[in-house]
């Protein structure tokens, strides 16, 4: 059995000798094929993976309430809605946002590496009922999209001496 | 007579309560009293789920508590009718309360229609109208395993009506495994069965499960759930009750 020095010694000496072509690194890159892989869903609007059971499992834990046919659970924002008024019944400004909605686009099966999987899971409703993870990361995209209406909110609560968390 | 026609788009902001979503729109602040004896049709859908609606006119309720269809769109009619079978008279506020128990800011689409029920010939007034439905919808509902005859019904607004009506009862699930029964009173109407697998709150007429049901003033209806399927399932569920008498 080589070691992994070992093993990158015998390649770049194949390498040195024969791999005008780059064949080498295409049959290696090849044999790695499925190793650290894993298949999930991909939510078709905002590239985040869902979990390799979507589809079997619908309707048991994933897309409670979308209907009898899978599409994508993901959180999306709607632009197109005006945020909430601000009244004196909203206490803290986290309140306030453009409402966010089910996007229901399509899923796609697909093989992927783990690492990309993890770094890129989407959280899904079961995890979070009441959207507070989900909310944590749509919300600052909000205050950072310059078409939206949040930032423009948000000035008109610190001017009316307002705090904000 | 031209009926009245409200539709709107309204975000609910995270963790409160709109007490009439109508009166938060200038523009349509003008038709919050109904002009003339009508016909209320309320149709509505919302973006996400975890808000909930009470429809009533006056000081009557013809919604109570409802969940509504998760949809990117407007209400379908008339597949997202929420009740199209009240009536209001003249001078009747219009009220339609949101309340949002999530993090997040949700989207309410509603349509409200007020038909009117008198011709060009009304000079105003309370004219003689037919009774109302009363409308209830709920859902997801969780339903663990090994769940015996959960009441749906348990301590809502209409789990007796105080006159006599028709009930009407749609139910969906969100994968195979429940089964409902009906008891009025000590009656039991509809035995243990299967019902739709649409996965979402349910539509008139598509997924009716029990019809035509009549229910004594202030009887118990008792809607009950089992799941033997050997995990969690979500519910939905729709009741109407269609008064034989105005109160």
């Amino acid at each position: 059995m080589l070691t992994e020095q070992q093993e990158q010694e015998l390649l770049e000496n194949v390498r040195s000798v024969t791999d005008h072509m780059k064949m080498v690194d295409e049959v290696f890159r090849q044999m790695r094929v499925g190793q650290n892989m894993v298949l999930a869903f991909q939510c078709g609007h905002s590239g985040l993976y869902l979990p390799a059971d979507y589809v079997k499992n619908w309707g048991r834990g994933y897309g409670v309430g979308l209907g009898p046919h899978p599409v994508s659970e993901v959180l999306d924002t709607d632009y197109f809605t005006a945020p909430p008024r601000i009244t004196e019944d909203i206490e803290d400004f986290d309140q306030i946002m453009h409402p966010v909605g089910n996007t229901f686009a399509q899923v796609d099966y697909m093989l992927v590496e783990e690492t990309a999987f993890q770094q890129n899971a989407a959280i899904l409703v079961k995890d979070d009922p009441k959207m507070r993870r989900r909310i944590e990361v749509i919300r600052p995209k909000q205050l950072a999209n310059s078409k939206g209406r949040l930032r423009v909110l948000q000035v008109a609560w610190i001017e009316a001496g307002k705090a904000l968390k | 007579m031209q009926p009245v026609i409200i539709q709107d788009s309204i975000a609910i902001a995270a963790n409160t309560i709109n007490e009439n979503v109508i009166a938060s729109n200038d523009s349509l602040r003008g038709l919050l009293e109904a002009p003339f004896p009508g016909r209320l049709r309320l149709l509505a859908v919302i973006s996400a789920t975890g808000l909930r609606i009470d429809a009533g006119y006056g000081q009557k309720k013809y919604a109570a508590s409802c969940d509504l269809r998760v949809s990117t769109s407007t209400p379908d009619d008339p597949l997202d009718v929420v009740n199209d079978e009240a009536y209001c008279q003249a001078g009747d506020q219009m009220i339609l309360r949101a309340v949002n128990t999530t993090a997040g800011s949700i989207t309410l689409r509603y349509i409200l229609q007020i038909i009117p029920v008198v011709d060009d010939s009304y000079t105003g007034g309370d004219v003689e109208l037919p009774p109302d439905v009363l409308v209830m919808q709920r859902g997801p509902v969780a339903v663990a395993n090994n769940t015996v005859d959960l009441q749906l019904l348990d301590g809502l607004t209409w789990e007796r009506v105080n006159t006599p009506s028709i009930l009407k009862v749609f139910m969906t699930q969100s994968a195979a495994g429940i089964l409902r029964q009906l008891y009025i009173d000590q009656d039991r109407i509809a035995p243990p069965s299967a019902i739709s697998l649409n996965n979402r709150i349910p539509q008139d007429p598509f997924d009716t499960t029990i019809s035509g049901v009549e229910v004594p003033a202030n009887a118990l209806q008792q809607l009950q759930v089992s799941n033997a399927s050997g995990g969690s399932l979500n519910l939905f569920w729709k009741t109407k009750n269609a008064q034989l008498v105005r109160n």
